[in-house]
């Protein structure tokens, strides 16, 4: 039995399991807290051992967490806007990954580099000028500024850089041959033997964007257009419905986070394996 | 002849490609940083009212000791927690790296928190946190300890902030260690054995310069990660108490959104950016003589 990382005579396998599970529980516990506060009654928030036990559960918190605020229109918005900026990172992340990989050009390198340097240009900095941008094009407070500035970015074109330099050279000689040209290489042949690396990038923009904070914060106000994050943060500020009870925020916390771990659960497999083979390294 | 006209329709082709990208990037990240070094140059507020002061903006900033302070803030929680991170992302994705059965689900259970939003993570430890109900004081309370105000004791309050970052962000930086863990040859363990080599012997003269590019890239991201702090100081303390967790980010949101000095706040958000790639320059010079390369 193979153990390249400890010494069997150092950490045994049920050694190694025992530690394992430790650490797991106290991974664990804050979740947990979260889901057991939830399930809890107003009254009983106070009382010590509910923090531990699962007794005397409850869904009113739930039901009134629900009825503070329309979740159903903060969920549509948060969706809208993650579907259309992963769709549209994966449009522009594929030609662009696409041309890096099989084309010379002049500015390649250049090109190139500029756009790692968008990487150290954190969102934070540029989120003053992007304000005033977005305010004298009347984008402020509109779906236009929360998801046309993230329709390209820099990890999706160098994941699929990545892989596209990776397909052999043979399958575009025999495709030019057949007299495809070089938009229909794309398609036919790079696209299709990309799926995994698609998906990849897909998942992994769709859930930056759903988490995302701070832009949506600095550049939407209206109810109409606040997307679930915000909705969450707002409502535990009590700017919602004034100072919330712990377990109706705790409740909102998980309509929140559930369908991202549900999500996480079905496409774990799919998203670490895209993670450890997509040439993070320098 | 036919080569050059090859070239240019392969080069227009290339820029077709890539125009769509370079578009949003030129409006939403090159233009901005642009107009952020020119508005630095101005006091100017939301209605667009500007005068022009030269320096002013960074000569002020040399003796604001509100940004000097924040400054300090953010190089502790850089310190406190990049190291610790790194070293405990390692650890994990040592132990995962056995072949065992099983060891998918801690995999699962360590990269979970990732997923979660930085929103509701950092609502989730504002409970943690709690006084009087929080699970922390409630466990303390268990063994007859005091309860510890976490976010409300100057002293303390970074540090909460930490531990939170800690349980959230490892788990993403362990799946990085276990892919670098897995680019180590079996031959080269096989080999250390057959000399006799004890777990620790293995580590440092085999393990760790093998996955020092995965090292170095961790590290690197993750300061630049450390460095862009907000969320969790937004949601959890803003900026307080007294101060202490008011790092350098947030100290530019509050000059440019609660007190409408964006000339002011364009200035730090150059110094910061300044900063980034300084920091970043002297690590690759620093780890890049360190990093082995096969």
């Amino acid at each position: 039995m193979k153990n390249l990382s400890l010494n069997k005579k150092t950490l045994t396998p049920v050694g190694t399991h025992f530690l394992l599970i430790l650490i797991g529980i106290i991974f664990l516990l804050p979740l947990y807290s979260m889901f057991v506060t939830s399930l809890t009654s107003e009254a009983n928030l106070y009382v010590r051992e509910s923090k531990f036990l699962l007794k005397n559960l409850e869904f009113s918190s739930y039901k009134h967490a629900l009825q503070a605020g329309p979740w159903g229109r903060y969920f549509f918005n948060s969706l809208l806007v993650s579907s259309i900026v992963t769709l549209g990172q994966l449009v522009t992340a594929s030609m662009a990954g696409y041309a890096f990989a099989r084309f010379d050009f002049v500015g390649k390198n250049l090109i190139f580099y500029a756009i790692l340097g968008t990487m150290m240009i954190p969102v934070e900095i540029t989120i003053i000028p992007n304000y005033m941008i977005l305010s004298s094009l009347g984008w402020l407070d509109s779906y236009y500024a929360l998801i046309i500035p993230f329709l390209a970015h820099s990890f999706g074109i160098f994941f699929i850089r990545q892989h596209v330099m990776t397909i052999p050279e043979g399958l575009f000689d025999a495709a030019q041959i057949d007299g495809c040209g070089y938009i229909r290489s794309l398609w036919k042949i790079v696209l299709p033997l990309s799926k995994p690396t698609l998906a990849t990038v897909g998942l992994i923009t769709f859930l930056n964007n759903w988490n995302t904070f701070l832009w949506p914060m600095i550049v939407t106000n209206s109810d109409k257009l606040r997307t679930v994050q915000i909705a969450l943060a707002r409502f535990q500020a009590g700017d919602i419905i004034g100072v919330t009870p712990w377990n109706q925020v705790m409740a909102a916390t998980v309509i929140v986070t559930l369908p991202i771990i549900v999500v996480f659960l079905l496409a774990q497999k799919q998203l670490i394996s895209g993670m450890m083979s997509g040439g993070m390294k320098f | 002849m036919k080569i050059c006209s090859r070239r240019v329709k392969e080069s227009a082709v290339a820029y077709a490609l890539l125009l769509p990208s370079l578009v949003i990037f030129s409006f939403f990240v090159f233009y901005p940083l642009l107009k952020s070094f020119y508005h630095s140059f101005f006091e100017l507020d939301l209605i667009g009212t500007s005068t022009y002061i030269g320096l002013g903006n960074y000569q002020r900033m040399i003796t604001d000791y509100d940004f000097i302070n924040s400054l300090k803030v953010t190089f502790i929680y850089l310190i406190g927690a990049v190291p610790v991170r790194a070293a405990l992302a390692l650890g994990l994705a040592l132990l995962l790296n056995a072949k065992l059965k099983g060891l998918a689900i801690y995999r699962t259970v360590f990269f979970m928190p990732t997923m979660i939003s930085i929103a509701a993570a950092s609502i989730v430890w504002m409970w943690l946190y709690h006084p009087n109900e929080g699970l922390f004081n409630s466990i303390l309370a268990f063994f007859g300890q005091s309860p510890k105000r976490w976010l409300t004791d100057p002293k303390l309050a970074l540090y909460s902030i930490i531990l939170m970052t800690l349980w959230k962000t490892t788990g993403y930086y362990m799946i990085i260690f276990l892919a670098g863990l897995q680019g180590v040859p079996e031959e080269l363990y096989e080999a250390a054995k057959l000399d006799g080599a004890g777990a620790i012997k293995v580590f440092l003269n085999v393990t760790w310069p093998l996955i020092s590019p995965t090292t170095f890239f961790i590290l690197v991201v993750s300061s630049i990660d450390a460095f862009k702090l907000f969320n969790p100081v937004y949601i959890m303390t803003k900026g307080g108490p007294l101060q202490s967790t008011r790092v350098i980010i947030f100290y530019l949101y509050q000059q440019a959104f609660e007190f409408f000095r964006m000339g002011y706040a364009s200035a730090l958000a150059i110094v910061v950016f300044a900063i980034l790639i300084l920091f970043t320059i002297v690590q690759f010079s620093v780890g890049g003589k360190r990093t082995h390369y096969q």
